[in-house]
């Protein structure tokens, strides 16, 4: 009972987040790049601020709301993106690794072990310190990171699969190795990598975070919920809300997503529960 | 007076009164040194009779547990702490279905069996040891006290079990299904060697199977349980001749002539119920071919030859058949 | 078992080479090597010297080579920053700040996250379990940057009852271990209360409880000793997740490790130090998962007889 309005609640917060994302430049009045210098550091209305910025505004006068709402766009963008690559190259390389077998199998976990025993998040400090903080980098860097968990959930899940008798019946019947990935191990293991891909996207969020507080993230003046924190961390004696806010944005949705897995573990594939350090 | 005597245990899933029950009011009496076989279906309720003994059942089925369970006059039910303690390995012991599963994998076997061992107050925990793997067979002992679980066979590891079981003396061991998952050829001489061990230790035995061909082999009397209620009861040779209940009669038709043990009982028609799933009156009258609008209401144990009770309207047409 | 640690052993030289070439490309192939070694106040000698010592005349292969037998030798160029001084003299002298940090944060993280699994399966459901499932779900879920700037609002600036920064006595540890080891204690509690449960409900535990061992022998050694398996086996992950949290949280703490050296040598551009950082915690990270390795042999019988 308790767990499906807890649920249910971080459902309804994920929605409220994808949907302020997709709307956002409807939602707000003013621009989250440029602030006006007047209102430098407005406190928000219930500490004395005015409705014209509800939640405050930042060292440049920026307005609060509108750059958080599009630090929710830039988080979403990221996760989409992330996950789509991480996940299909992990995806593709675990599955062809627990279809073919052999030799290939061998090399290929390999690699996965070596992509997890590599501290990855530096390499970010580097490619950030060589080329400066970009979107581009931001993507490539968490890929970097995340894609090898999709291999080995793909590559257990594809031996798993793989002798089943529908899978058999496909081979017999004459039907190619491509197809019977297609149609009937990719279909198959989809709900563990579903489970996979909610887990990660609390970690894509707090790692686009964490890189953007770094100043390697997402390249100023664009708000990135870590590079607001970042921004307000020198004012946070006086002006607590602009650090304040997009932490609880962060914390509020992460954890949401962590509700939404861990439920979504229990049905699927209950074996990993508690297993997803 | 019984060693060990049932009464009235009800085990429900949980507290609340209309809880579906795993077991309904049974009632069993072991006395020393007499081996009892409690034989049914999986689901029946067997496994959780004898864990419910030991105190072993999980939280929800210990909440939702009623009735006695005496043990030389004490109810192990009410036993806390200590009390129970003293119950479990000293007094009472078991075996449990898994070899596989139930030994501890990180700790050494002599280490395990040491931990009965010094509770039983053994002065040379080391020869104690191998005296004990010798006792139930095991070759080298002192090589195997320093192996891991998964360095021994199932065979050899339901041994090892059988000697931790056996390590303090108990008065009555409990066996959980013990050979199931071993191979035919060693459930044989595992079944050999608990009946040896029996005899030599003067123990009451409490032997939970779904095989009726092992119940010959080394049971004194019977309990047949179906749908959490035991419906029939009585001396081995009795219940082989004469079973008085219509699922016993179905059980017994259902042993092979030879000596295989089958691994399910596939005769009887209809499945057994699921708990929460049982039907008003005896639990048996839908798959039964004698059932009538009587067996909607739920017969009660009578006795039907001296120490023969069954729950059955229909007792005397079964023995006619 | 020997060779199953000679693979190991050869494993873990592949991940270090492995990144040392990463490093390598990410420097010579993006722009130019010089620019980037040299920083902008570099004189035409200087340039040429470098150009001589990489060999950044000649073929890539043996540029890494030469890249390689000067990090062999402990050679990782100078600081373009901090005046010229040696690169991997200024990473050694900050390494020990992080190392105790970090110990720190892991035996807390650890202790706590252990005694907290253990408590919340042995009381499943309860209102105590409920309570360490919250407070593990939060902790899975807070950014540590911000966890970290929170904390040093609320305990040091309000309450004024620890230093907002800084290294020396002991209460400069408190909250920067607290804010390091809040995700890995999240996730250690919820690995031990999940392997806890698995472990209450087996049937070792069951033979265990009809051998009449008390209740505490019962769960702190026949339970507890196999729910520390799949802790140690992310051991290695935990520590990664420090190393991570050790750049974020250095920096918000001004905490003079290699995390912070790392950050200052982002914001100056400072591409030598930066590598070095980068292959020194590549090369603890490497030795700490090999080490997970071998307590992992050691704890679990079952793996010893492999290989």
């Amino acid at each position: 009972m308790i767990q499906k309005v807890t649920f249910y609640a971080a459902l309804g917060l994920l929605a409220m987040f994808v949907l302020v994302a997709l709307l956002g430049p409807y939602l707000i009045e003013h621009d989250p790049l440029r602030g006006s210098l007047r209102a430098r550091l407005e406190p928000p209305l219930w500490a004395g601020g005015t409705m014209e910025y509800p939640l405050g505004t930042d060292r440049l006068g920026r307005d609060m709301v509108a750059r958080m709402v599009t630090g929710a766009r830039i988080s979403l963008t990221v996760c989409v993106v992330v996950i789509a690559i991480a996940g299909s190259i992990g995806t593709a390389i675990g599955t062809l690794s627990g279809y073919v077998g052999g030799w290939l199998d061998r090399v290929l976990m390999r690699l996965v072990d070596l992509a997890l025993s590599l501290p990855v998040i530096l390499l970010a400090l580097l490619i950030g310190a060589v080329s400066g903080p970009s979107f581009g980098n931001i993507v490539l860097v968490i890929s970097l990171v995340l894609w090898s968990q999709y291999a080995r959930m793909s590559r257990g899940e594809t031996l798993r699969v793989k002798n089943e008798d529908y899978v058999d019946l496909a081979r017999t019947s004459g039907l190619g190795h491509a197809a019977i990935i297609f149609r009937h191990i990719l279909p198959n293991i989809a709900p563990s990598l579903i489970v996979v891909a909610t887990l990660q996207v609390g970690v894509v969020i707090v790692l686009e975070a964490s890189l953007s507080f770094l100043g390697v993230g997402v390249p100023p003046p664009n708000p990135s919920w870590g590079s607001m924190v970042a921004d307000g961390r020198s004012y946070v004696v006086t002006a607590w809300w602009v650090s304040l806010f997009p932490g609880i944005a962060i914390l509020l949705v992460v954890m949401a997503v962590n509700i939404v897995g861990d439920t979504l573990t229990d049905r699927i594939n209950p074996a990993l529960r508690g297993r997803t350090a | 007076m019984s060693l060990l005597s049932i009464r009235n245990l009800t085990v429900r899933l949980g507290r609340a009164a209309h809880a579906p029950a795993i077991l309904e009011d049974v009632s069993l009496d072991v006395q020393p040194g007499e081996t009892v076989g409690l034989v049914g279906e999986s689901g029946s309720g067997k496994s959780t009779l004898g864990m419910s003994v030991l105190r072993l059942t999980p939280p929800l089925l210990a909440e939702g547990t009623s009735g006695e369970i005496l043990w030389n006059g004490q109810d192990v039910l009410k036993m806390r702490g200590k009390a129970l303690r003293q119950l479990r390995g000293g007094e009472m012991s078991m075996i449990l279905q898994d070899p596989m599963a139930s030994l501890n994998p990180v700790f050494s076997v002599g280490s395990q069996l040491g931990e009965a061992l010094k509770r039983a107050g053994r002065a040379d925990l080391q020869a104690a040891a191998e005296a004990a793997l010798a006792e139930v067979n095991i070759p080298s002992p002192a090589e195997r006290l320093r192996s891991f679980p998964h360095q021994l066979s199932g065979g050899m590891r339901q041994r090892v079990v059988s000697a931790i079981g056996l390590a303090q003396e108990p008065k009555l061991i409990i066996c959980d299904e013990p050979t199931t998952a071993l191979d035919a050829t060693i459930q044989f001489q595992f079944l050999e060697l608990l009946r040896a061990l029996q005899k030599a230790h003067g123990m009451a035995m409490l032997f939970v199977t779904h095989d009726f061909g092992v119940v010959a082999r080394i049971c004194d009397r019977v309990a047949v349980m179906y749908a959490g209620r035991i419906v029939e009861t009585g001396p081995v040779r009795e219940i082989f001749r004469n079973p008085r209940h219509p699922y016993t009669r179905a059980l017994l038709a259902a042993v092979p002539s030879t000596r295989e043990a089958p691994d399910r009982l596939p005769v009887i028609d209809g499945a057994p119920p699921s708990v929460g799933n049982r039907p008003e009156g005896c639990a048996f009258h839908p798959r039964c071919p004698l059932a009538t609008d009587r067996c909607r209401t739920q017969p009660r144990m009578e006795p039907q030859a001296p120490g023969h009770d069954a729950a059955c309207w229909h007792a005397k047409e079964v023995a006619a058949a | 078992m020997t060779r199953l640690i000679v693979g190991r052993l050869a494993e873990a030289l592949a991940a270090l080479l492995l990144m040392s070439l990463v490093i390598f490309l990410l420097s010579r192939v993006t722009g130019d090597p010089v620019a980037l070694l040299l920083g902008d106040s570099a004189t035409v000698e200087d340039r040429d010297r470098l150009i001589e010592q990489l060999a950044l005349d000649r073929s890539l292969w043996d540029q890494y080579l030469t890249f390689l037998g000067n990090a062999l030798t402990g050679d990782f160029g100078q600081s373009v920053a901090a005046g010229r001084r040696d690169a991997l003299d200024l990473v050694l002298e900050r390494l020990p700040a992080s190392m105790s940090l970090a110990a720190v944060a892991l035996c807390f993280t650890l202790v706590t996250g252990i005694a907290m699994g253990v408590l919340a399966a042995i009381t499943r459901g309860s209102a105590v379990d409920i309570v360490v499932r919250i407070v593990a779900l939060m902790g899975q879920s807070v950014p540590a940057f911000w966890l970290g700037i929170v904390l040093i609002y609320v305990v040091s600036v309000n309450w004024g009852l620890l230093p907002t920064s800084g290294y020396g006595t002991w209460q400069h540890y408190v909250l920067p271990a607290l804010t390091i080891g809040t995700f890995t204690l999240a996730a250690v509690t919820r690995l031990v209360r999940a392997s806890m449960l698995d472990a209450l409900g087996s049937e070792y535990v069951k033979l265990a409880r009809i051998k009449g061992l008390s209740e505490a022998t019962v769960i702190l050694k026949h339970a507890l000793s196999n729910s520390l398996i799949p802790v140690v086996t992310f051991m290695g992950a935990f520590f990664a997740t420090m190393i991570t949290g050790a750049v974020v949280v250095e920096t918000v703490f001004a905490w003079p490790g290699i995390g912070r050296l790392a950050y200052e040598s982002i914001v100056s551009r400072d591409f030598p130090v930066i590598q070095t950082v980068v292959l020194v915690i590549t090369a603890l990270f490497i030795l700490a998962n090999f080490c997970v390795d071998m307590l992992y042999l050691a704890i679990d019988p079952r793996m010893r007889d492999r290989g």
